[in-house]
């Protein structure tokens, strides 16, 4: 014998039958986390979400390149720092040689030093790279390579020349030639070294602006990935509006703009 | 090389830094070097940054024209952009591509590809108006 459902009995026997659907793919869901598992739930925001993530991992792989760049730069400036200590001992020797009876052996320490300048350069390289020793570094910023940035090298000891500046042998003979030489020589040095130090570093700071872009950027992609599988028109349209009000209540953060920037814009 | 700029009479734009206005006729000139330049309508002043995606245009001219504050205003966008797309996930393809726009310090392009974030915001809202 047939059983009739009525119109009643069968809208709640189609509930119970969606119902049950549906808590089969929230604890699939559930289970892995993510709205969308595979291409057959949502494809075009699968496919979307993928996309993101591939993104991802090749800015994940332009950062390390930049990391890499930053840690050989730094080693540079590090040598830098060392010899210029190096050098500051030497002045002091020679100052010492202007009033001591036993120059002799104080200007023998003074050319020991000399070679541990030479020493510290050749020390001052990062994975095969030494930016004291002339080499150069080109950090790449995109995929093709064609947005890169160049750090220069130098040659900060070699033959005894400091960062270009002949540093000779100790002649601590007299006042004068103390002056003339060995100190005049040292200060110099320091000069260049320091104005070397000063590209390395600008250098520095651009590339670590960037590898932290870089880094935001990788974040939001995985996230926004993640969450693009939650998207609903909707909802967005409400969300948006809230921001809106939100941002336009609250003290916004754009008045934290420089103010050179701000006075300009604001003759617009 | 160089970019040539027309001017109508009375306009006014933004040249590396000086805010310029036109005389009483047309004018031509070429612009010989790489500076920040942004002209009249492309420009929008902090009074009428009042959306979400306003403000992130505005924090992308921020970058164009104060270089040296790039960290500041790196991390304003950051705080944006997270803002816009916990609200609208969906947009992530046209953040990123803004994004990638900057890093590439090619601030006019990153502009032009935030004003579709801008229309983007305006369908969104939209459905709610």
């Amino acid at each position: 014998m047939a059983i009739a459902l009525t119109a009643g009995m069968r809208s709640n026997l189609i509930a119970l039958q969606s119902v049950d659907s549906m808590m089969q793919t929230t604890q699939n869901r559930l289970s892995t986390g993510k709205k969308v598992n595979s291409a057959l739930d949502d494809p075009v925001n699968f496919f979307k979400a993928e996309d993101h993530y591939n993104r991802a991992s090749d800015l994940a792989a332009k950062k390390d390149g930049m990391a890499e760049a930053i840690k050989t730069i730094e080693a540079g400036n590090n040598g830098i720092e060392k010899i210029e200590d190096l050098l500051a001992q030497m002045k002091s020797l020679a100052s010492a040689a202007k009033t001591s009876t036993n120059t002799t052996d104080l200007a023998a320490q003074y050319d020991r030093i000399i070679s541990q300048v030479a020493f510290m350069a050749e020390d001052s390289n990062y994975g095969g790279q030494n930016l004291l020793n002339g080499d150069s570094l080109s950090v790449e910023f995109n995929e093709d390579g064609s947005n890169t940035l160049s750090v220069a090298g130098f040659s900060a000891a070699e033959s005894g020349r400091i960062a270009g500046v002949t540093l000779a042998a100790a002649n601590f003979s007299s006042n004068t030639s103390i002056e003339s030489g060995a100190i005049s020589q040292i200060d110099a040095a320091v000069t260049q070294l320091r104005t070397e130090a000063q590209k390395l570093s600008s250098s520095l700071s651009t590339i670590q602006i960037r590898a932290d872009f870089t880094s935001e950027m990788e974040n939001t992609l995985n996230t926004g990935a993640d969450n693009l599988t939650l998207a609903d028109m909707n909802e967005e349209g409400a969300n948006m509006l809230m921001l809106q009000t939100r941002q336009n209540l609250g003290t916004t953060s754009l008045s934290l703009a420089s103010q050179a920037a701000q006075a300009v814009l604001q003759l617009f | 090389m160089g970019l040539k700029i027309t001017l109508k009479p009375g306009e006014r734009m933004i040249i590396g830094g000086a805010v310029i206005t036109n005389g009483g006729h047309k004018s031509n000139f070429i612009v010989e070097n790489k500076v920040p330049i942004l002209r009249d309508k492309d420009i929008l002043n902090a009074e009428n940054a009042n959306s979400p995606a306003r403000r992130i245009y505005f924090t992308i001219q921020l970058m164009y024209i104060d270089n040296s504050n790039l960290k500041t205003h790196h991390k304003l966008y950051w705080e944006l952009v997270k803002d816009f797309l916990e609200a609208a996930p969906s947009a992530l393809g046209i953040v990123d591509q803004v994004s990638e726009d900057i890093l590439q310090a090619n601030y006019y392009r990153a502009l032009k590809n935030c004003k579709k974030l801008i229309s983007y915001e305006e369908e969104v809202l939209a459905r709610v108006q």
